[in-house]
């Protein structure tokens, strides 16, 4: 039999990018926006989204989808705040994809939130190669990671849309420069969006708020 | 532990080539891979013995060809391979706004049956 040799250019992300493109389209039609956030474990996500919760629950209906392989959000504490929240099923991946998250939006009735946080699984790496379909992206950086995590983890840095620095108030302990953070996330993302916040005393919350009620204002127009 | 998904995606892409070509059994299968991607090939290779397992792939090799990260600086258009010595910026102006050109890829480019 003779050999058969095939020459291909199958882009092997291919699937999750069409199907991360659709539901986009999606939740622009359905006016939910779809905010993936991603970070280390133990940055803050919880304390984070309970603010965020507290200051917009009066002008949009929230939605928490909470990917973490044991996820650190806890369930009550996301209620108590004023919010639902569903736990999708990674079965221990590292990442998410646009299937799983899309697979979540349908049991979670995506239609009927103004605004969605995924929490993404707690790493630095694996979560950035995978398009979820999101409307845009966030990352939170917080102060004893150290200021140099954007030369270590350069790919999260490039495809967040913006950056919150959290846990700020105990910069003065880690040898954290704020001002070296920001010239770090900026040489591997010009002009990207950087909020400070300490999600602990709610300092600087107001304005990760007001980013949001924007990008939720410019997704619905 | 992310090489398990790009395995499974890159053999579902090799059967759906292999049917679509007619063929009955493939000996092996070319991939690039970008190194932005942060696959370990060593991992990619333990994972893929046992993906194609009971596939018309089994016993097939991977041929992995790494592909060096690129980038195209969006000041000086400069294109060069990002590094650490130069803090991954544009060694010839300095910049950091740049865009990635290669590195990020994996394609699966050919594969070889009867």
């Amino acid at each position: 039999m003779s050999v058969k040799i095939v020459d291909l250019k199958a882009n092997v992300l291919d699937d999750n990018n069409i199907l991360a493109e659709n539901t986009r389209k999606r939740l622009k039609e359905e006016k939910t926006f779809l905010l993936n956030l991603m970070s280390a474990p133990g940055s803050g996500k919880t304390t984070t989204l309970t603010r965020l919760i507290e200051l917009l629950k009066d002008e949009m209906k929230i939605g928490v989808m909470e990917a973490d392989i044991d996820s650190d959000v806890d369930a009550h504490r996301i209620k108590a705040a004023g919010a639902e929240s569903i736990q999708l099923h990674t079965g221990g991946m590292c990442h998410l994809d646009a299937d799983m998250t899309t697979q979540g939006l349908d049991s979670f009735d995506s239609i009927k939130f103004d605004l969605i946080v995924l929490e993404n699984v707690g790493n630095l790496v694996c979560p950035a190669e995978f398009d979820t379909g999101a409307s845009k992206n966030a990352m939170i950086l917080s102060v004893p990671e150290g200021d140099d995590k954007p030369l270590k983890y350069p790919l999260m840095f490039q495809v967040a849309d913006v950056v919150i620095i959290n846990k700020t108030d105990v910069a003065p302990y880690f040898d954290f420069d704020l001002d070296r953070a920001r010239k770090n996330i900026e040489m591997r993302h010009p002009g990207i969006d950087i909020i400070p916040i300490c999600a602990k005393t709610g300092e600087g919350t107001d304005k990760l708020a007001d980013w949001i009620r924007t990008e939720v204002k410019n997704h619905n127009s | 532990m992310h090489e398990m998904s790009y395995v499974i995606r890159l053999v579902n892409k090799a059967l759906q080539a292999a049917e679509t070509e007619g063929l009955g059994s493939v000996f092996e299968i070319h991939a690039d891979i970008g190194k932005m991607t942060g696959v370990l090939p060593y991992y990619m290779q333990k994972y893929y013995k046992k993906a194609i397992e009971g596939t018309i792939l089994e016993n097939s090799r991977l041929i992995i060809n790494e592909v060096a990260v690129k980038a195209r600086c969006g000041s000086c258009s400069f294109e060069y391979e990002p590094d650490a010595a130069h803090d991954y910026l544009c060694p010839a102006c300095g910049s950091g706004n740049c865009r990635i050109i290669a590195g990020r890829e994996m394609t699966l480019t050919q594969i070889k049956g009867t």
